[in-house]
């Protein structure tokens, strides 16, 4: 083949693709989840779990696990909820929400959503309640990462991270919301409380909250603060913007029913990741669970006062898993391809 | 070297007619055609890397740390498998057939990305993706080092450096669209991932297609005639009988080659990966993550410009001399990195130009360099050398970065990093060249 002619070829070569890709533009139907309903057909498993699916329009009524979602299909990233106790192979109850990380308590929920499909990428946060009705959005500065509502439905938190995107990486910055959930406003961001450490006046300009966890009343809170390369508890009261350094050494909290433990992710020592620990705060004993070898990156949710839930991926099972906080049985799949989870007993 | 003679050896080596018509930098059709199916091969790659962390965590709900490993897998690579490339090459005298395995197989990885929705399950996925990932990085380190060779093989020796200079441009422009035109699609088709993988993979199609259609081989024994002597051609003869590794240590064994893998690793060793400089360079800023991937598109567009212009620099002033002198830019981008200059979003703009230029006067001119050197029937395999070093140089930059980041600060890492490149860059910068130029073809005496 001549040079001229070879050129010729690859000119066709190139005018061919274009029309290939315009063709396929034209003909392929969308397998991204939630396109369409014939994207459900992407796989036999996929539509079958869709097709058992029961949509909802109003919150069901005695103890439920809400969670986002994560089984591929046309249902894929919708708030989803199962009733406890749970019955094998139940059918997920569906709510018209798509949500990438959400919470629930006492008649409001907080559901954050993300569009990265766009550039720039989108962050939305908003208040629901038990019809699922919506409140005005909030813009959020970055990808959502935490989210939780206080026990008695009056406030939210929400965290994002600002730059970086995962804790791992040494870099990230975080910015944390409390918002009021009757209204649907931001009623402060904690980097504008006070803190005190010592009693003494503590601030830097490297501080990074996240991880919010509510007390009953809806005021009092436990968070964390990194600072300096280290993660601080800081337990705080929103009403009076100020925060107090509690101890080290402690990520993610989450207080338990009756607010006598805290169950956290500690950072391990040699490695990137976390392990999970409960910290009983009548008395400061801090202790491992057994949750096997994994690094677990998520802030748990209780179940009951002896039992937490957590998102893990592991070679098992992806979804939410069940430990109980006593140490003594292994950690268990509660509900495979589920994540986010948020408990109402 | 007449311009005459020149386009004799252009006819002779089955080139394109049009070469050797122009002034300096015009170079052979040969060239041009490597650097088309680099260019779509880059549009390609760089279309699914940029909605890779998108696609996975919102498509695949994928872990964010689990996205780390993702992306790991992707910078690291199998290093070894360049030297089997270059090897291959090498010894089968077909450059153009090796390159061309190892685009076609990152072709066929694009299809995979394409087929892997339908069949996603949480948690088994994982190895595939994996998978799919390892087997595209392998395609791109078997055809780097024939892909080189073949270029370095189509130019006469004078025109070296101006030739890599063609190619990388073309590559940069390639990188540089592949994230515009994945956005583009998403933005009109929001989250039909499943278009941008289809391109991705037609391109990739593409890109195979130009080299096949547009690149000739070229013959070693044509081409060492221009500027090899007697000797290297005597040890090059004797290839053909040896396996890889014996190969690889036969080469390393030339002084002036080890010289230029010394400089490649050295230097690779003192460069700050180019996403620690940009998140640096967000943390003193007020702007957000969102514009990282646009500082990576400015720095290919910086490249792009001035690839050319310097490459032909490089052939006139010496390869060598660019080549340390070119790390210059990559300090001052440190030091805006450390704060020593103008506020958002001035710092941004000149440490893309900056970084752009450190790639335009050391990426195609230390190919350049290494092939200059190299006797035509070692050098796939003498690139692959020098493309391991800079990637074993830059893999432990990183580790040493993040290690200093971690456990001191990001200021004190940036600082030494500074200081050793400076002293490395000192202790090049008034070394002899050493067999750079058309006219110094003989082995380089270590200095």
């Amino acid at each position: 083949m001549t040079p001229r002619r070879a050129q010729l070829f690859f000119l066709a070569a190139c005018v061919v693709s274009i029309l290939t890709i315009a063709l396929y533009i034209a003909v392929a139907r969308p397998q991204a989840p939630a396109s369409s309903p014939s994207a459900a057909a992407t796989t036999a498993a996929a539509s079958a779990a869709d097709a058992r699916a029961t949509l909802i329009s109003a919150m069901p009524s005695g103890p439920i696990i809400l969670f986002r979602n994560a089984a591929p299909g046309a249902l894929y990233g919708r708030l989803a909820i199962q009733k406890l106790p749970l019955t094998p192979d139940a059918a997920p109850l569906i709510a018209p929400l798509s949500c990438e990380r959400v919470y629930y308590a006492a008649g409001a929920g907080i559901c954050l959503v993300a569009d990265e499909a766009r550039l720039p990428p989108r962050y939305l946060a908003y208040v629901f309640d038990d019809t699922f009705a919506q409140r005005p959005a909030i813009t959020l500065t970055g990808p959502p990462i935490r989210a939780r509502v206080s026990p008695d439905g009056r406030r939210a938190a929400v965290t994002v991270f600002e730059s970086g995107h995962s804790y791992a990486d040494d870099a990230f910055s975080t910015k944390t919301q409390v918002i009021e959930t009757s209204s649907g406003k931001v009623l402060g961001d904690l980097e504008a409380f006070a803190v005190r450490k010592d009693g003494q006046p503590f601030a830097s300009i490297d501080f990074n909250f996240w991880g919010v966890t509510f007390a009953r009343d809806g005021d009092h809170f436990y968070a964390t603060l990194k600072t300096k390369g280290e993660r601080y508890l800081v337990k705080g009261s929103v009403d009076a913007r100020v925060m107090d350094v509690v101890r080290a050494g402690v990520e993610c909290p989450s207080l338990s029913p009756d607010e006598t433990m805290i169950v956290f992710k500690k950072p391990l020592v040699r490695e990137v990741g976390w392990r999970l620990h409960v910290l009983v705060l009548a008395s400061g004993e801090e202790r491992p669970l057994n949750q096997v070898r994994r690094s677990i990156d998520d802030q748990v949710d209780w179940f009951d006062n002896r039992h937490i839930v957590y998102h893990d991926s592991a070679s098992e099972g992806t979804g939410v898993w069940m430990l109980s906080v006593d140490g003594t049985s292994p950690p268990r799949l509660l509900l495979p391809n589920a994540y986010s989870p948020a408990v109402r007993q | 070297m007449s311009r005459l003679g020149q386009l004799t050896r252009e006819r002779r080596a089955g080139v394109g007619a049009d070469a050797g018509a122009g002034a300096g930098w015009r170079v052979p059709a040969n060239v041009w055609g490597l650097g088309v199916t680099s260019l779509l091969t880059d549009i390609s790659s760089e279309m699914i890397v940029s909605v890779l962390p998108a696609y996975l965590v919102l498509t695949a709900g994928f872990a964010p740390l689990l996205l780390g490993v993702a992306t790991s897998l992707h910078e690291g690579g199998p290093l070894l498998v360049t030297w089997i490339g270059g090897w291959a090459a090498d010894r089968s005298g077909r450059r153009k057939l090796t390159a061309a395995c190892g685009y076609a197989l990152s072709a066929v990885c694009r299809l995979g990305w394409l087929l892997l929705p339908a069949r996603i399950l949480p948690g088994r996925a994982v190895s595939e993706l994996a998978l799919l990932i390892v087997s595209d990085r392998m395609g791109k380190a078997i055809r780097t080092a024939p892909r080189d060779a073949l270029i370095s093989l189509s130019v006469r020796p004078a025109q070296l450096a101006t030739a890599f200079g063609v190619h990388r441009a073309l590559d940069a422009a390639g990188a540089a669209a592949g994230p515009v035109l994945a956005f583009t699609l998403l933005w009109h088709f929001p989250r039909r991932f499943d278009i941008v993988f289809f391109a991705s993979f037609i391109a990739a199609l593409l890109g195979v297609a130009a080299l096949l259609l547009l690149v000739r081989e070229q013959h070693p024994v044509d081409a060492d005639q221009r500027d090899q002597s007697g000797e290297r051609d005597a040890r090059g003869s004797s290839r053909g009988t040896t396996h890889v590794w014996s190969e690889a240590w036969r080469v390393f064994a030339d002084p002036a080659l080890r010289r230029v893998i010394i400089l490649a690793a050295g230097f690779g060793l003192v460069t700050i990966n180019d996403a620690f400089v940009y998140v640096l360079l967000m943390q003193r800023s007020p702007a957000h993550t969102h514009w990282i991937p646009l500082l990576y598109a400015g720095t290919a567009a910086a490249f792009l410009l001035l690839a050319v212009p310097i490459g032909a620099l490089a052939d006139r002033a010496g390869r060598q001399r660019v080549f340390v002198l070119g790390h210059v830019p990559l300090l001052l981008a440190y030091a805006i990195v450390l704060g020593g200059a103008p506020a958002w979003p001035a710092n941004a703009i000149l440490c893309v130009l900056l970084l752009g230029g450190y790639y335009a006067s050391t990426d195609g001119v230390l190919a350049s360099l290494a092939g200059g050197l190299l006797p035509a029937p070692v050098r796939a395999m003498g690139l692959a050398w020098v493309d391991t070093a800079v990637s074993v140089g830059r893999l432990c930059s990183s580790m040493l970065f993040g290690l200093l980041w971690t456990h001191v600060s990001a200021r004190t890492a940036v600082l030494t990093f500074a200081a050793a490149l400076f002293l490395i860059m000192a202790s090049f910068a008034f070394r002899p060249e050493d067999g750079t130029t058309c006219t110094t073809g003989t082995t380089g005496a270590p200095a």
